[in-house]
């Protein structure tokens, strides 16, 4: 399988994709809109700054918005994305009666904390880290890991030949 | 209509050596291939394209199986892989698999050929010996060696298989500064280290390029043929010899048999129209799973239950290479500097195996073994960074706790891991049918893959993985640590067509002819009835080699031989 860019790079396949997988994979995304506003957060506090690359110099929010947009992750993966996003804020709502993203840091830790006990919060939290550690750690022709910021935080040196664009 | 001689489906390890022999031989040959075309100039080290999208194979929501399972019980458990996500495709593209191959390459052993007579029957397995020996497939071996191209260097250990030239045609790849390690380690607790072969060529031969040392070998296309891929080794020099047409990117979903000859095969292109083609000769090399598949929505009023199902067989006897993996953790704490900066040399192969115990004697009683293959772990970043996610007590990290933890992953040590291959047992309850309830993208019924592994295998498995893990504690490895279960690896899968002389027994006779059709042969790993302790390829290519020989024999009114051998 191999998809439109591909083909404009010499493949010689034939599938048609959504015409927005050829664009940049990590444009911006709207970031009052949920729910990326609420998963901003969430990737600050898992991965908060200092001497590891910020999730927004990485540009991981932006990132996430391509994987919502990306054909070959499957739609129930991006529900779930969107959904772990509204039951964290019930959850937060329940317990301090605010959104997750207006919480102070400490009441945010507990709610990740409570939250990550339980199976849906346990593999939602992987979700987002997962996804966090592709922007981390992907070739920046996807548009996130900025300057390689995360290949020089572990001295990771990349497979050649590199992707000249992404691929999907 | 262009007519042709042969016209064979699939273009990966079983299907490029009858494309290779039979165009040069001055047969005109069709090969159909589901995936696109792609070349050395297509392939990059794009871990989010290839290892987290998959994009190789084919999306499950659009092509999937059914797979089964026995639970606890007794009982069968149903899932379909679009909600399972559980991959059994390997690698959809002109060459098949062999594209994301590591490479790995050992000869199956004299042994292997008649495990049945050597080691007795095994409760509840179809152990059988091999139709033919290993000295019938011996020159098939060498001719890999040589066409497809294999590195190595041959090592005197107890279970070294005989060979008719007396080294490698090419010296081993460059070598990791570790394999020393392993070497010192493997003297000092008596074991013989042994030179893994690879399918890789260390320097520019055979008309291809040598080997970059990208680091992102397995999983991974290769930017410079050096890979003995079926595409880049034999394909290409097929389609060279004016006769072979390779089309990319066509489905083939049913053939056509009369009583005894098939008579046609019928695919969709990729804007799902139907085309029809013929030929003298069809083969069938779609790997074991699709195979299968094809031959059971192939099914006429002559052959109501599917090719090549007459007896019931087809399908049947379905076996992975059994085993699994370990791994150790060398920490830079613990090592000097000039061991550090060995330790992280990068894109060099470790290129170790051990076969000590091959057979090995437990309780009185001779058990087959198998082969343990060394290695560092995948390079891969996203997939070691999540094997960071979780404390030792289970507990998932983040924060400066998991920053901390893969700063130390990534930058002060590294784990060097080890593979196990033994024999799957073939059982009557691992095997292939098809599922008509659920249908791919062009309608056509799916796959349905039964899954069973025998006690058998988890018993050797361990006692393999046992010993490699005392390696790894004599080079000075922490955190030692295997899993060997039955979960099958669905990039090393075989039989369903098993080959024999007996058809009450088998799907194909000993040249890899169907039993009862004079035109069709499978040449892909479907006809192995047992694995060998060995990855496959090797073997696969080999014996595609041979039933190329045998179809030329056919087409031209000779025999093999292979079927006048007795059924043991
Ligand atoms: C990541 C990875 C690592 C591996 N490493 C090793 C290793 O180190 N050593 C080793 O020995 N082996 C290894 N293997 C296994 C090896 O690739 C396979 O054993 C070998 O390629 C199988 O050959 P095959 O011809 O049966 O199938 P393939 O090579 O997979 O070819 C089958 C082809 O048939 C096509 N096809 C399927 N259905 C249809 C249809 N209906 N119509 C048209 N085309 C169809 C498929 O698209 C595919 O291209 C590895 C495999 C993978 C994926
Ligand atoms: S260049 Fe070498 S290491 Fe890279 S994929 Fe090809 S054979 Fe493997």
């Amino acid at each position: 399988m191999i998809n439109r860019r591909t083909l404009l790079f010499g493949g010689a396949a034939l599938l048609l994709l959504p015409a927005e997988s050829g664009a940049e994979y990590a444009r911006p995304v709207t970031m009052l809109n949920e729910p990326y506003q609420t998963i901003a957060a969430v990737q600050r506090d898992l991965f908060p700054g200092g001497s590891a690359p910020s999730p927004r110099l990485l540009k991981a929010i932006d990132y996430l918005g391509g994987v919502m947009r990306d054909p070959y992750v499957d739609e129930e993966d991006k529900r779930f994305l969107s959904n772990g996003a509204r039951w964290l804020n019930l959850q937060a709502r329940e317990d301090f009666g605010k959104a997750y993203y207006v919480l102070d840091s400490e009441r945010r830790q507990q709610v990740l904390q409570k939250v990550s006990g339980l199976a849906w919060g346990d593999n939602w939290l992987w979700s987002i880290l997962s996804y966090l550690f592709e922007a981390l750690l992907s070739d920046p022709v996807y548009g996130a890991n900025t300057h390689e910021a995360g290949w020089h935080w572990l001295q990771y040196e990349p497979g050649y030949p590199r992707p000249k664009a992404p691929l999907i | 209509m262009k007519q042709y001689d042969i016209c064979i489906v699939g273009s990966g390890a079983g299907a490029s050596p009858v494309a290779y022999e039979l165009s040069r031989a001055g047969y005109r040959v069709l090969v159909l291939e589901k995936g696109p075309y792609l070349t050395e100039k297509d392939f990059t080290k794009d871990e989010i394209a290839v290892s987290r999208r998959s994009i190789y194979t084919p999306r499950l929501r659009e092509e999937q199986h059914v797979v089964e399972t026995y639970s606890s019980d007794g009982s069968i458990d149903r899932v379909t892989a679009a909600e399972s996500g559980w991959n059994f495709w390997n690698g959809s593209m002109v060459g098949g698999s062999s594209n994301l191959m590591s490479g790995y390459f050992h000869r199956m052993k004299p042994v292997d050929f008649r495990l049945r007579s050597a080691f007795g029957p095994v409760e509840g397995a179809n152990v059988v010996d091999w139709p033919i020996s290993y000295d019938d497939m011996e020159p098939y071996f060498t001719k890999v060696e040589q066409l497809v191209g294999v590195s190595g260097r041959v090592v005197e250990h107890p279970f070294q298989e005989r060979r008719s030239t007396k080294d490698f045609p090419f010296p081993p790849t460059w070598e990791q500064p570790i394999s020393g390690w392993f070497d010192t380690a493997c003297e000092t607790l008596g074991y013989h280290s042994i030179p893994t072969p690879r399918a890789v060529l260390p320097f520019d031969a055979l008309g291809r390029s040598g080997c970059s040392y990208s680091n992102f070998c397995g999983s991974y296309g290769c930017a410079t043929g050096a890979k003995g891929n079926a595409r880049a080794a034999l394909l290409e020099k097929a389609k060279a010899t004016g006769r072979c047409d390779i089309l990319p990117n066509v489905f083939v979903y049913r053939l056509d048999a009369d009583r005894q000859r098939v008579t046609a095969a019928h695919y969709f292109d990729a804007d799902g129209r139907s085309h029809t083609v013929t030929a003298g000769t069809f083969v069938v090399a779609a790997q074991a799973i699709e195979s299968v598949r094809l031959l059971f929505n192939s099914r006429n009023d002559l052959h109501p239950d599917g090719l090549g199902n007459a007896n019931g067989q087809l399908g049947k006897n379905l076996i992975f290479s059994a085993g699994g993996s370990g791994r150790g953790r060398f920490e830079f704490a613990r090592l000097n500097e000039r061991q550090r900066f060995e330790l992280m040399t990068r894109g060099a192969f470790v290129n170790r195996s051990l076969q000590e115990w091959y057979v090995y004697h437990q309780n009185g009683r001779a058990l087959k073994g198998g082969t343990i293959d060394f290695l560092f772990e995948h390079p891969n970043p996203v997939s070691r960074a999540l094997r960071e996610l979780y404390d030792d007590e289970g507990n998932l990290l983040w924060g400066r706790k998991l920053q901390a933890r893969l700063k130390h992953a990534f930058t002060a040590s590294r784990i060097f891991a080890f593979e196990v291959f033994n024999d799957w047992m073939p059982t009557d309850k691992c095997f292939v049918s098809v599922d008509e309830s659920v249908k791919d993208k062009w309608g056509v019924p799916v796959g349905k893959i039964r899954l069973y592994g025998h006690p058998h295998d988890i018993e050797v498995g361990n006692y393999l993985a046992a010993k490699a893990e005392r390696v790894l504690r004599q080079m000075g490895a922490v955190e030692i640590e295997s899993d060997i279960s039955s979960a099958p690896p669905p990039n090393l899968v075989a039989g369903g067509c098993r080959f024999g002389t007996d058809p009450e027994h088998s799907v194909l006779d000993p040249d890899c002819r169907m039993h009862g059709i004079a035109n069709l042969y499978v040449s892909d790993a479907s006809f192995m009835p047992t694995g060998g302790s060995v990855p496959y390829t090797w073997t696969i290519y080999a014996n595609a080699f041979r039933v190329a020989d045998a179809i030329i024999a056919a087409l031209k009114g000779r025999e093999t031989g292979y079927n006048n051998v007795k059924d043991s």
